[in-house]
């Protein structure tokens, strides 16, 4: 069978399918075939699959989360937590930096630092290349996510 | 003249989903909340159904109303705000298991059904349950263990009572894959089912 169509022969079965999911909620009919007889078993199994709600904080939590959103809380603090990690990474970088690079060139030598750089170029070549070959076609949902 | 389509949204649904959108966006007190409260059940259930991780599924919820919150001026109300929702919802659920690398779908016609029917089978004794409660357990397990496509296709076909059209354009799959999807899903299931019964008869 093509993965996307229903042969002829498959047909069949299929409206064997949906008068089993539409007597799904019907006393059982003798009258009815032992194929539809199966599905209407499998579609009352599928109607009475365990639900799971969500909580009863959940909307007083969505409506907290959007306050803070609007509020711009968020927008004003990443700015905020991104310029404390540059000048404290800047810091340890000055005060460590040259004791670390003497470490590094002492452990693995001018040829190690070459190669290292080396492998790191090429594995971050790969990963770029694979997230952008995995990438999925844009559908409206993404354009809503993209715009949100 | 053409028959009526019985799975077409009415104009009463279309209009109710108009006045609540428009409250929402003009930002009367309590409309946004009840847009949640009317919708966080049909949400969670997608979340759950695909990622099937209570902490995941109540972070992903969360972000898809956020989402909502912030897209509801795109929602032009040419179908039910409940279809457009899921859609949101779908979308965020589908792009968390790719972040994650889980596969959302099986890649062959059967093969992921026969491992889901492997799995099925270690946990039951099927020489000694034969009643109905008992042949829906095994088919809920078997529904546990399918691809989360698979898993919510079926959900929402069956117990949100979904038309396949309006499924099509909540995960933007065509709906000839949809009824592909449906239809072998729901055979696996019955050959489940005839595999327990042939042992136990």
């Amino acid at each position: 069978m093509n993965r996307d169509r229903i042969s002829p022969v498959d047909a069949v079965e299929w409206a064997a399918q949906e008068q089993g999911r539409r007597h799904a909620g019907d006393a059982a009919d003798a009258r009815t075939s032992a194929v539809s007889a199966d599905y209407r078993q499998i579609a009352m199994a599928l109607r009475s699959l365990p639900r799971s709600a969500p909580p009863p904080d959940f909307t007083a939590a969505v409506l907290r989360q959007v306050a803070v959103h609007e509020a711009g809380v968020e927008k004003r603090l990443v700015p905020v937590l991104i310029a404390v990690l540059v000048v404290v990474t800047a810091a340890m970088v000055l005060l460590f930096g040259r004791y670390w690079w003497q470490l590094v060139q002492l452990h693995v030598g001018h040829d190690g630092i070459r190669w290292a750089v080396a492998l790191a170029a090429c594995m971050l070549a790969s990963r770029l290349c694979r997230r952008w070959l995995r990438r999925p076609a844009p559908t409206m949902a993404d354009a809503l996510y993209r715009h949100a | 003249m053409g028959m009526p389509d019985p799975t077409a949204p009415d104009d009463a649904t279309l209009h109710a989903d108009h006045v609540l959108v428009t409250a929402v966006l003009a930002g009367t007190p309590g409309a946004f909340e009840q847009l949640v409260r009317s919708y966080q059940g049909l949400c969670w259930h997608i979340m759950d159904r695909m990622v099937r991780h209570p902490d995941d599924t109540r972070e992903l919820c969360q972000e898809t109303f956020l989402r909502v919150h912030q897209s509801l001026h795109q929602y032009r109300g040419e179908r039910p705000l409940k279809a457009w929702i899921a859609q949101v919802a779908y979308s965020v659920a589908r792009r968390h298991l790719e972040r994650r690398r889980i596969p959302i779908a099986d890649n062959g016609p059967d093969g992921q059904m026969h491992a889901a029917a492997e799995q099925v089978s270690d946990g039951f004794d099927l020489e000694t349950h034969t009643s109905t409660q008992e042949d829906h357990a095994l088919l809920h397990a078997a529904i546990e263990a399918l691809p989360p496509l698979q898993r919510t296709l079926l959900t929402l076909y069956h117990l949100e009572e979904m038309p396949i059209a309006e499924i099509a354009s909540v995960t933007a799959i065509a709906e000839g894959t949809i009824k592909s999807h449906l239809f072998r899903s729901r055979r696996q299931l019955r050959q489940i089912l005839h595999a327990r019964i042939g042992v136990t008869a």
